[in-house]
């Protein structure tokens, strides 16, 4: 059942807090970019939740907490080390394009410091999705997501993935008739999530995604759980 | 105005330098793990909260952006985030009703950021909520209740637990920084 204006607006202090259901946060999430009117009262809100994360007092790090960090790192580093060029790169093209300010956006949760910005954020990257542009790729459990060029090489936009187990990784391919070609590792870290890479899609006519071993595989080595048409 | 040592931090982090890192533990970590304890009763799913957060840094520095706010308040939110996650995916790990509140009671702050005026305006905020306005944040913010749940563990109906939130921020931001309400309520 749609909920009106006034049900959305109801749930704007605690969609800022975070106490909402999935479902009715998507609603609010939906509704905001069209309507001023909460788009301001979240935005007033901002503030206060900074302060209420602040009020905690600082508590002793487990003994070898950072050497236990470090050595998480240090296993991804060295598993994943081609990809390591990749996630620079969106990261220095930050304002350069808007799919890398989403990107920004997706990686981490931001919390509820700024709800606005990160609503437009998943609202480009949910027009992307919706757009025809590209190679779109569906999945299990209602997983979905498209490829599309952008000056860099190509973005995916992917919604609904599960996370993977650890030492696991996703891997995103690009195809034609029997040739996969290994375009990035990645971990989807929201809702929706946007993979920037330097690999052009030119030349290939379908994408797919497996799971993998944590670095990737040099090809498939799991039956795809997203593929294209 | 972003902090320019934060600002090189995370240049370092992007040209994947490992001190880079420990310096950021060093210098958020005890506040990051402090929410993930806030936020889940057992102390070793808290650290792997704790862990997840600089480890999510480590892969996506670029995610944090210097313009929006320090690196602390950053990595507490994420922390939180990932905290709420998990006592949702595992209601083991939530922490009770009665120990989210009788912390409520004491809630000492750590404040160093420069959008705030100063600790004290902090702390008369959070003095001057009422009990129930408190008592409502506090299940939703730092225990992960929904709305509902708040209204449920509190016996009142769903729409006081609504009003009860939005009230509570309101009172807050109206004590924190009046000039800035009156120009987005007018």
């Amino acid at each position: 059942m749609e909920l009106t204006h006034t049900e959305l607006k109801s749930l704007v202090a605690p969609y800022v807090l975070g106490a909402l259901s999935p479902e009715e946060a998507s609603a609010v999430r939906r509704h905001m970019p069209s309507c001023e009117e909460c788009m301001t009262e979240a935005d007033g809100y901002s503030s206060e939740a900074l302060s209420l994360l602040m009020t905690l007092d600082p508590m002793s790090l487990p003994e070898g907490f950072e050497d236990r960090v470090l050595n998480r790192v240090a296993d991804e580093r060295s598993a994943r080390a081609p990809a390591t060029a990749v996630k620079r790169k969106w990261s220095w093209a930050l304002g350069l394009s808007f799919l890398a300010l989403i990107v920004a956006a997706g990686a981490l949760t931001v919390g509820l410091v700024d709800a606005r910005r990160d609503i437009a954020r998943t609202e480009r990257a949910l027009s992307v999705l919706a757009s025809d542009e590209g190679i779109q790729l569906t999945g299990r459990g209602g997983a979905t997501g498209r490829l599309v060029p952008t000056e860099q090489g190509s973005a995916l936009v992917v919604a609904g993935l599960d996370e993977v187990p650890e030492g696991r990784t996703y891997q995103l391919w690009l195809m034609k008739g029997d040739r996969a070609v290994s375009v990035s590792t990645f971990q989807p870290s929201q809702e929706v999530s946007v993979i920037e890479t330097p690999k052009s899609i030119e030349g290939f006519d379908r994408a797919g995604v497996t799971i993998e071993p944590a670095g990737g595989s040099t090809r498939p080595t799991t039956p795809l759980v997203m593929r294209s048409g | 105005m972003p902090d320019p040592g934060e600002s090189e931090l995370v240049d370092r982090l992007l040209a994947r330098d490992e001190t880079a890192l420990r310096e950021v533990i060093a210098s958020c970590g005890a506040v990051v793990y402090a929410m993930a304890r806030r936020v889940v009763r057992d102390p070793a799913s808290a650290e792997e909260v704790a862990q997840d957060t600089f480890v999510a840094l480590w892969r996506r520095p670029g995610s944090f952006n210097p313009e929006r706010g320090s690196l602390r308040v950053f990595l507490t939110g994420v922390a939180r985030n990932k905290a709420i996650d998990l006592v949702r995916r595992e209601e083991r790990l939530r922490r009770s009703k009665d120990a989210l509140l009788a912390e409520m009671q004491s809630a000492p702050l750590v404040l160093d950021e420069s959008n705030i005026e100063s600790t004290q305006d902090v702390r008369a905020a959070l003095t001057s909520l009422s009990t129930v306005q408190k008592e409502a944040i506090v299940l939703a913010y730092f225990g992960g209740r929904t709305y509902r749940e708040v209204a449920q563990e509190l016996g009142i109906p769903e729409g006081t637990a609504k009003t009860r939130l939005r009230d509570g921020l309101i009172k807050l931001r109206e004590l924190m920084s009046p000039s800035k309400e009156r120009e987005s309520w007018s």
